[in-house]
């Protein structure tokens, strides 16, 4: 597999990014990271392997898909896609605006796709790298 | 040896007298230990007030994948990014739904910081170290571990942990 892609550069002072609903969880992911996005046909058959966001990150509880939609991973070889909810919006956030994880979730959370955290109105945004994210499924 | 004169013998004597009473005073302020007493269901427990930083009410605590359960999730205190320890995961309790009682107390050790999820704080008092003991070897097992001291505090037994053992079980 092959891995081309990162956190944004430190001059890079915005970032857009896509927001997705998994569960309680509101996640971002870099837009950057993202070839295409597109719905997903359960009557379709992908020759590329495509995988759950909540298999991916592990999560317990059952997750409905309303609206699935496949996100392609640029960068990555073989080609790999992530089903997410109906992705929410788009949002531009200063880079200024990202908290690093606390040291004991850092030191604890078994992927280190999880990387950051933005905090809008109370609300609780997890940065998640979907590069290293496949990476660690590949 | 030339004895000293008497001015220079009572500045002397004035100096150990007054260096006593500051030794005094000291030894009185070391005997107060501040505890913060807070409950786990029906049962009484105290962290060190030294180890704790701020205590506050419950607020949504932002899930994080791939956490173990011990860690319940992250909070925004004032723009810093805390995590939050279940502590009845570590004690192996039943989990309640948090209440208006409930609170998070922020605790430092050995500059690992992190918040910890209570059923309520009681009280921060200040308790004489005589009336702080060594554990009890009939301490329930699920505890012993993260047990420093026991006192006792409104007629109750007080189990003092130790912020620092329960940070070494992650």
């Amino acid at each position: 597999m092959i891995i081309t892609s990162d956190h944004p550069p430190v001059h890079q002072s915005v970032m857009n990014i896509l927001l997705i609903n998994v569960q309680t969880s509101q996640i971002g992911v870099n837009m950057d990271h993202i070839q295409r996005i597109e719905k997903f046909q359960p009557e379709n058959d992908y020759s590329e392997r495509i995988i759950y966001l909540d298999t991916a990150l592990q999560l317990n509880a059952t997750t409905s898909y309303h609206s699935p939609h496949i996100l392609w991973i640029k960068n990555v070889e073989p080609a790999i896609g992530i089903i997410v909810d109906e992705p929410q919006k788009m949002l531009t956030i200063s880079i200024r605006q990202i908290s690093p994880l606390p040291p004991l979730v850092e030191k604890n959370c078994i992927f280190g796709a999880v990387w950051g955290a933005v905090y809008d109105n109370d609300e609780c945004l997890l940065l998640i790298d979907l590069v290293r994210l496949v990476h660690g499924i590949a | 040896m030339q004895p000293f004169n008497d001015h220079t013998k009572n500045i002397l004597n004035a100096i150990k007298v007054e260096r006593q009473s500051n030794e005094e005073k000291i030894a009185v302020k070391e005997q107060l230990i501040e505890l913060v007493m807070f409950k786990i269901g029906k049962t009484g427990y105290a962290f060190y007030g030294s180890d704790i930083k701020e205590i506050l009410p419950y607020e949504t605590i932002a899930f994080v994948p791939g956490c173990p359960e011990v860690i319940l999730g992250i909070i925004n205190v004032r723009g810093d990014i805390e995590s939050v320890l279940n502590i009845h995961k570590i004690l192996n309790k039943e989990q309640p739904t948090p209440t208006r009682h409930s609170r998070i107390t922020i605790a430092e050790q050995n500059g690992i910081r992190s918040g910890i999820l209570v059923d309520s704080v009681e009280d921060v008092v200040s308790i004489p170290r005589s009336k702080i003991f060594g554990s009890i070897s009939t301490l329930d097992k699920d505890i012993r571990d993260f047990v420093d001291q026991i006192t006792t505090y409104q007629g109750q037994y007080i189990t003092i942990l130790d912020i620092g053992k329960l940070f070494k079980t992650l």
